[in-house]
């Protein structure tokens, strides 16, 4: 299938990864018993959300040819295949990690869970890094992946957090 | 609390995973019969190799400043993003894959771990990429992440032949 999208499609998708990533952080702090993980989660969260509107903004500001879909593509095909390749990689609140977070879980699982869809969704950008036109420079895909490797940064410090505590209260 | 690694210890660290990558696909080339998939491991592992050999080259490359340990601000996000990693926090950068495998696994249990280790290789050269100083070195590892994004395309349609 050959692809190209522009900065509209691009930024559409990536809408989508935030708003299912805010989902994702939601649904998982409620099973997390540690204040500063909870705390964390929800932050995360947030920063999702922050994101998904800002790039619904950014679609916004673009121009009607900048809008406009570059290449033949009347049943939007290539939409439908990033949408899924989306829904069903990355933040997929319906899938495994989710489905199994029970209160039995302790918080450094919770964390490797939302490590594990990070790393999904860095995967995912730099998939769709290669469908972007090359001549649209209005989409910073890289500016995309350095968000979730902060968050990984993120969850990766409390993750370690959580072992020196566990080593000083041991 | 500072952030202190050195760009040895890191691009070590790459060395050590491809290393692990390519014996991993070795040994469980091996374990099939079936000459396609044979091959198919063989040649990633071959890939993996070359990897390797880019990641020692440019650490003899490094000079003697740079191989130095350095001191990053705590709130710097590539330095935070690299010291979790490597301090094992994300994933253990030092594991080596073969200690999972019992011999009993099939194609597809085979894959789901290549492509595990595939993602984890990819998360940390995009950190590596960070610190390598030289528009040159910055290069080659894009380049080899563009190659592990080629195989984790490769092992998702096998996958998907397979299921």
């Amino acid at each position: 299938m050959s692809i190209s999208l522009n900065a509209n499609e691009v930024l559409a998708i990536a809408e989508e990864v935030k708003r299912n990533g805010y989902d994702f952080y939601r649904h998982i702090e409620k099973y997390s018993t540690d204040r500063n993980t909870k705390r964390l989660l929800r932050g995360l969260a947030l920063m999702e959300l922050h994101q998904a509107e800002s790039y619904a903004r950014k679609r916004s500001e673009l121009t009607e040819e900048q809008k406009a879909t570059t290449h033949f593509d009347p049943d939007c095909d290539s939409w439908m295949y990033l949408r899924q390749l989306a829904d069903s990689h990355v933040f997929d609140v319906s899938r495994d990690p989710c489905r199994t977070i029970s209160g039995d879980w302790q918080p450094e699982e919770i964390l490797r869970a939302a490590v594990e869809l990070e790393k999904d969704s860095i995967i995912f950008f730099l998939e769709l890094k290669r469908y972007v036109l090359s001549s649209d420079r209005s989409v910073k895909i890289d500016d995309m992946i350095k968000e979730e490797m902060k968050h990984i940064a993120l969850l990766g410090n409390q993750i370690g957090l959580l072992k020196s505590n566990l080593v000083l209260s041991g | 609390m500072s952030i202190k690694f050195s760009a040895d210890e890191i691009l070590e660290m790459a060395e050590e995973m491809e290393r692990n990558g390519a014996n991993f696909y070795r040994q469980v080339a091996s374990s099939f019969t079936d000459p396609n998939k044979q091959a198919l491991l063989n040649n990633l592992a071959v890939m993996e190799d070359q990897h390797e050999d880019i990641f020692k080259q440019m650490r003899s490359e490094l000079s003697a400043s740079e191989k130095e340990v350095t001191t990053f601000d705590p709130d710097d996000e590539a330095a935070m993003y690299l010291r979790a990693m490597a301090d094992g926090h994300v994933f253990n950068v030092r594991e080596d894959p073969t200690d999972k495998l019992t011999g009993k696994e099939t194609m597809v249990d085979i894959i789901k771990l290549a492509l595990g280790c595939e993602k984890d290789s990819i998360v940390f050269y995009l950190g590596l990429r960070d610190m390598v100083p030289t528009k040159a070195g910055k290069d080659k590892v894009d380049a080899v992440i563009r190659e592990e994004m080629g195989h984790i395309s490769l092992l998702n349609k096998q996958m998907a032949d397979l299921t």
